[in-house]
Protein backbone atom coordinates (compact mmCIF):
# COMPACT_ATOMS: atom_id res chain seq x y z
CA UNK A 1 0.00 0.00 0.00
CA UNK A 2 1.32 2.98 -1.40
CA UNK A 3 0.75 6.59 0.80
CA UNK A 4 0.54 10.11 -1.23
CA UNK A 5 1.38 13.05 1.21
CA UNK A 6 0.17 16.09 -0.05
CA UNK A 7 -1.21 19.50 1.54
CA UNK A 8 -4.06 20.46 -1.41
CA UNK A 9 -5.99 18.74 -3.95
CA UNK A 10 -6.36 20.17 -6.94
CA UNK A 11 -8.36 20.02 -10.63
CA UNK A 12 -6.45 22.10 -12.26
CA UNK A 13 -8.62 25.37 -11.57
CA UNK A 14 -9.54 24.70 -7.83
CA UNK A 15 -7.49 23.67 -5.25
CA UNK A 16 -8.59 22.33 -1.83
CA UNK A 17 -6.73 21.10 1.16
CA UNK A 18 -6.10 17.88 1.91
CA UNK A 19 -7.80 17.88 5.40
CA UNK A 20 -11.03 18.57 3.38
CA UNK A 21 -10.99 15.06 2.05
CA UNK A 22 -9.93 13.44 5.47
CA UNK A 23 -11.88 15.57 7.56
CA UNK A 24 -15.15 15.13 5.29
CA UNK A 25 -14.77 11.09 4.48
CA UNK A 26 -17.02 9.17 6.79
CA UNK A 27 -15.45 7.29 9.89
CA UNK A 28 -17.17 4.17 9.78
CA UNK A 29 -20.30 3.55 8.22
CA UNK A 30 -23.29 0.34 8.48
CA UNK A 31 -25.95 -1.04 6.79
CA UNK A 32 -27.93 -3.58 8.37
CA UNK A 33 -31.08 -5.86 8.99
CA UNK A 34 -32.77 -4.72 11.82
CA UNK A 35 -35.79 -7.82 11.29
CA UNK A 36 -36.14 -11.51 11.75
CA UNK A 37 -31.99 -12.54 12.32
CA UNK A 38 -30.79 -9.14 12.72
CA UNK A 39 -27.26 -9.28 10.21
CA UNK A 40 -24.99 -6.59 8.83
CA UNK A 41 -25.12 -5.89 4.80
CA UNK A 42 -21.97 -3.83 5.02
CA UNK A 43 -19.94 -1.86 6.27
CA UNK A 44 -16.92 -0.13 7.32
CA UNK A 45 -14.71 0.22 10.58
CA UNK A 46 -17.39 -1.80 12.60
CA UNK A 47 -16.49 -4.60 14.64
CA UNK A 48 -20.05 -5.75 15.50
CA UNK A 49 -23.58 -4.51 16.09
CA UNK A 50 -25.40 -5.28 19.21
CA UNK A 51 -29.16 -5.80 19.15
CA UNK A 52 -30.15 -4.31 22.11
CA UNK A 53 -34.06 -4.33 21.64
CA UNK A 54 -36.76 -3.65 19.64
CA UNK A 55 -35.69 -0.88 17.13
CA UNK A 56 -32.73 -0.65 19.44
CA UNK A 57 -29.40 -1.14 18.04
CA UNK A 58 -25.64 0.16 19.09
CA UNK A 59 -23.04 -0.10 16.28
CA UNK A 60 -19.15 -0.94 18.01
CA UNK A 61 -16.27 0.37 16.23
CA UNK A 62 -13.38 -1.83 15.16
CA UNK A 63 -11.08 1.86 15.28
CA UNK A 64 -12.99 4.11 18.07
CA UNK A 65 -13.45 7.87 17.77
CA UNK A 66 -11.10 9.90 19.59
CA UNK A 67 -14.14 11.28 21.61
CA UNK A 68 -17.72 11.54 21.73
CA UNK A 69 -18.15 14.83 19.77
CA UNK A 70 -18.67 13.38 16.13
CA UNK A 71 -21.69 13.13 14.20
CA UNK A 72 -24.03 10.29 13.03
CA UNK A 73 -26.38 10.33 9.79
CA UNK A 74 -28.61 7.47 9.98
CA UNK A 75 -31.66 6.82 8.05
CA UNK A 76 -33.89 3.13 7.33
CA UNK A 77 -36.18 1.48 5.61
CA UNK A 78 -38.87 0.21 7.08
CA UNK A 79 -40.57 -2.86 5.70
CA UNK A 80 -43.69 -5.21 6.03
CA UNK A 81 -41.99 -8.39 8.23
CA UNK A 82 -45.53 -9.97 8.48
CA UNK A 83 -46.08 -8.32 12.03
CA UNK A 84 -45.59 -5.07 11.55
CA UNK A 85 -46.54 -2.51 8.35
CA UNK A 86 -44.60 0.84 7.76
CA UNK A 87 -44.91 3.72 6.39
CA UNK A 88 -41.44 4.61 4.98
CA UNK A 89 -41.46 8.24 4.61
CA UNK A 90 -43.10 8.55 8.13
CA UNK A 91 -40.14 6.50 9.62
CA UNK A 92 -37.33 8.16 11.52
CA UNK A 93 -34.34 7.17 12.90
CA UNK A 94 -32.59 8.60 16.25
CA UNK A 95 -28.77 8.60 17.48
CA UNK A 96 -29.65 7.97 21.46
CA UNK A 97 -26.09 7.27 22.86
CA UNK A 98 -22.99 8.77 21.25
CA UNK A 99 -19.42 6.84 22.91
CA UNK A 100 -15.97 6.58 21.50
CA UNK A 101 -16.29 3.15 20.91
CA UNK A 102 -19.92 2.71 19.86
CA UNK A 103 -23.12 4.46 18.32
CA UNK A 104 -26.67 3.80 19.58
CA UNK A 105 -28.95 4.32 16.80
CA UNK A 106 -32.70 3.81 16.83
CA UNK A 107 -35.49 3.45 14.81
CA UNK A 108 -39.47 5.09 16.15
CA UNK A 109 -42.52 5.49 14.01
CA UNK A 110 -43.84 9.54 14.24
CA UNK A 111 -47.46 8.42 15.41
CA UNK A 112 -46.43 6.21 18.51
CA UNK A 113 -44.06 5.87 21.41
CA UNK A 114 -42.67 2.52 20.67
CA UNK A 115 -39.56 1.56 18.68
CA UNK A 116 -39.78 -0.23 15.61
CA UNK A 117 -37.54 -3.15 14.09
CA UNK A 118 -36.62 -1.95 10.21
CA UNK A 119 -35.50 -4.05 7.17
CA UNK A 120 -32.75 -1.68 6.41
CA UNK A 121 -30.81 0.99 9.10
CA UNK A 122 -28.04 2.76 7.56
CA UNK A 123 -25.50 4.99 9.78
CA UNK A 124 -22.55 6.55 9.01
CA UNK A 125 -20.19 8.27 11.31
CA UNK A 126 -18.03 11.52 10.93
CA UNK A 127 -14.97 12.46 12.83
CA UNK B 1 12.24 0.13 8.02
CA UNK B 2 8.50 -0.92 7.69
CA UNK B 3 5.59 1.25 9.62
CA UNK B 4 2.71 -0.28 11.05
CA UNK B 5 -0.56 1.35 9.16
CA UNK B 6 -2.39 3.01 11.00
CA UNK B 7 -5.99 0.27 11.90
CA UNK B 8 -8.05 2.52 10.17
CA UNK B 9 -5.75 2.23 6.64
CA UNK B 10 -5.92 -1.59 7.35
CA UNK B 11 -9.24 -1.86 7.70
CA UNK B 12 -9.53 -0.20 4.51
CA UNK B 13 -7.26 -1.99 2.44
CA UNK B 14 -8.80 -5.04 4.09
CA UNK B 15 -12.14 -4.27 2.85
CA UNK B 16 -10.84 -3.77 -0.76
CA UNK B 17 -9.75 -7.43 -0.91
CA UNK B 18 -10.89 -9.78 1.39
CA UNK B 19 -14.44 -11.51 1.16
CA UNK B 20 -16.79 -10.59 4.26
CA UNK B 21 -17.50 -13.89 6.37
CA UNK B 22 -21.42 -14.16 8.07
CA UNK B 23 -20.26 -15.70 10.99
CA UNK B 24 -21.99 -18.76 12.21
CA UNK B 25 -23.05 -17.71 15.55
CA UNK B 26 -24.26 -14.55 18.06
CA UNK B 27 -23.73 -14.17 21.45
CA UNK B 28 -26.44 -13.68 23.74
CA UNK B 29 -26.06 -11.86 26.87
CA UNK B 30 -27.18 -9.91 29.86
CA UNK B 31 -25.44 -6.59 31.55
CA UNK B 32 -28.94 -5.82 33.40
CA UNK B 33 -31.75 -7.30 35.15
CA UNK B 34 -34.23 -4.73 34.28
CA UNK B 35 -33.89 -5.11 30.11
CA UNK B 36 -34.31 -7.53 27.25
CA UNK B 37 -31.16 -9.91 26.84
CA UNK B 38 -28.88 -8.38 23.77
CA UNK B 39 -27.12 -10.14 20.93
CA UNK B 40 -24.02 -9.20 19.63
CA UNK B 41 -23.50 -9.50 16.00
CA UNK B 42 -20.80 -10.14 14.49
CA UNK B 43 -19.38 -7.45 11.48
CA UNK B 44 -18.60 -9.82 8.26
CA UNK B 45 -16.10 -7.72 7.20
CA UNK B 46 -14.08 -7.76 10.57
CA UNK B 47 -14.67 -11.91 10.78
CA UNK B 48 -12.96 -11.40 7.23
CA UNK B 49 -9.71 -9.42 9.05
CA UNK B 50 -10.01 -11.68 11.97
CA UNK B 51 -9.31 -14.73 10.14
CA UNK B 52 -7.17 -13.38 8.26
CA UNK B 53 -4.48 -11.87 10.12
CA UNK B 54 -2.33 -9.43 10.50
CA UNK B 55 -4.93 -6.27 10.45
CA UNK B 56 -6.73 -6.45 14.06
CA UNK B 57 -4.33 -5.19 17.21
CA UNK B 58 -4.39 -7.60 20.02
CA UNK B 59 -7.08 -7.72 22.70
CA UNK B 60 -4.77 -5.94 25.32
CA UNK B 61 -4.71 -2.93 23.66
CA UNK B 62 -8.80 -2.11 23.79
CA UNK B 63 -8.91 -3.35 27.57
CA UNK B 64 -6.04 -1.38 28.50
CA UNK B 65 -7.74 1.75 26.03
CA UNK B 66 -11.24 1.88 28.39
CA UNK B 67 -8.97 3.68 30.96
CA UNK B 68 -7.92 5.86 28.79
CA UNK B 69 -9.79 9.29 28.79
CA UNK B 70 -11.58 11.06 25.54
CA UNK B 71 -9.62 12.71 23.20
CA UNK B 72 -6.41 11.15 24.55
CA UNK B 73 -4.59 9.01 22.25
CA UNK B 74 -5.32 5.07 21.91
CA UNK B 75 -3.16 2.28 22.12
CA UNK B 76 -4.85 0.27 19.53
CA UNK B 77 -4.91 2.15 16.33
CA UNK B 78 -1.07 1.95 16.62
CA UNK B 79 -0.45 -1.13 17.89
CA UNK B 80 1.49 -4.15 15.88
CA UNK B 81 -1.23 -6.32 14.61
CA UNK B 82 -1.97 -9.67 15.49
CA UNK B 83 -2.34 -13.38 13.67
CA UNK B 84 -4.84 -14.96 11.99
CA UNK B 85 -7.41 -15.98 14.55
CA UNK B 86 -10.14 -18.93 14.27
CA UNK B 87 -13.91 -17.94 14.29
CA UNK B 88 -13.95 -18.89 17.76
CA UNK B 89 -11.30 -17.36 18.96
CA UNK B 90 -12.37 -14.07 16.77
CA UNK B 91 -15.89 -14.61 18.61
CA UNK B 92 -14.00 -14.36 22.07
CA UNK B 93 -12.30 -11.30 20.88
CA UNK B 94 -15.70 -9.71 20.23
CA UNK B 95 -16.97 -10.61 23.56
CA UNK B 96 -13.76 -8.90 25.34
CA UNK B 97 -13.81 -5.82 22.86
CA UNK B 98 -17.63 -4.93 22.49
CA UNK B 99 -19.39 -6.39 25.46
CA UNK B 100 -18.82 -5.05 29.08
CA UNK B 101 -15.92 -6.93 31.54
CA UNK B 102 -19.02 -6.96 34.01
CA UNK B 103 -20.72 -9.33 31.86
CA UNK B 104 -17.85 -11.48 30.80
CA UNK B 105 -15.47 -11.26 33.51
CA UNK B 106 -16.73 -9.76 36.82
CA UNK B 107 -20.17 -11.37 36.68
CA UNK B 108 -20.22 -13.84 39.69
CA UNK B 109 -23.89 -15.04 40.42
CA UNK B 110 -25.48 -18.12 39.77
CA UNK B 111 -27.72 -17.27 36.38
CA UNK B 112 -26.07 -17.49 32.99
CA UNK B 113 -25.61 -14.35 31.52
CA UNK B 114 -23.90 -14.53 28.28
CA UNK B 115 -24.29 -17.59 25.90
CA UNK B 116 -22.48 -18.33 22.51
CA UNK B 117 -25.32 -19.72 20.25
CA UNK B 118 -24.95 -20.84 16.49
CA UNK B 119 -27.30 -18.21 14.62
CA UNK B 120 -30.22 -20.59 13.70
CA UNK B 121 -31.25 -20.59 17.37
CA UNK B 122 -31.78 -17.19 17.88
CA UNK B 123 -35.25 -16.29 17.19
CA UNK B 124 -36.61 -14.93 13.67
CA UNK B 125 -39.57 -13.77 15.32
CA UNK B 126 -39.09 -10.73 17.01
CA UNK B 127 -42.59 -9.78 18.30
CA UNK B 128 -41.40 -10.54 21.96
CA UNK B 129 -38.51 -8.90 21.25
CA UNK B 130 -38.06 -7.06 24.07
CA UNK B 131 -39.00 -10.01 26.55
CA UNK B 132 -36.20 -11.82 25.63
CA UNK B 133 -34.17 -13.78 28.35
CA UNK B 134 -31.34 -16.16 28.36
CA UNK B 135 -33.02 -19.24 29.12
CA UNK B 136 -31.70 -20.95 32.18
CA UNK B 137 -32.63 -24.63 30.81
CA UNK B 138 -30.03 -26.60 30.38
CA UNK B 139 -30.91 -28.55 28.24
CA UNK B 140 -31.73 -25.65 25.74
CA UNK B 141 -29.29 -23.27 24.66
CA UNK B 142 -31.44 -20.44 23.13
CA UNK B 143 -32.83 -17.51 24.18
Amino acid sequence: MSTIIASNISDGTTSVPSTYVVNGSAKAWVNFNGTSTVAIRDSLNVGSITDVGTGQYRVNFTNAMPDANYSVIATVNGADTGTYEFNDSRHQALGVVLSPTYASVSSKHPAATAWYDVWQMSAAIFS
Amino acid sequence: MTTTLHLWDRLAEAKSHLTPVQSKYRVLFEDSQDEPAKVLVPDPNWMAAALAGSILPPIDTYLRDRDVADGQPKEHPYAEPIGPMTEEEAIEYLIMKDISPAVWRDYQGNRVVLKITPVELIPSDRSFRNAWKITQDAERIAA
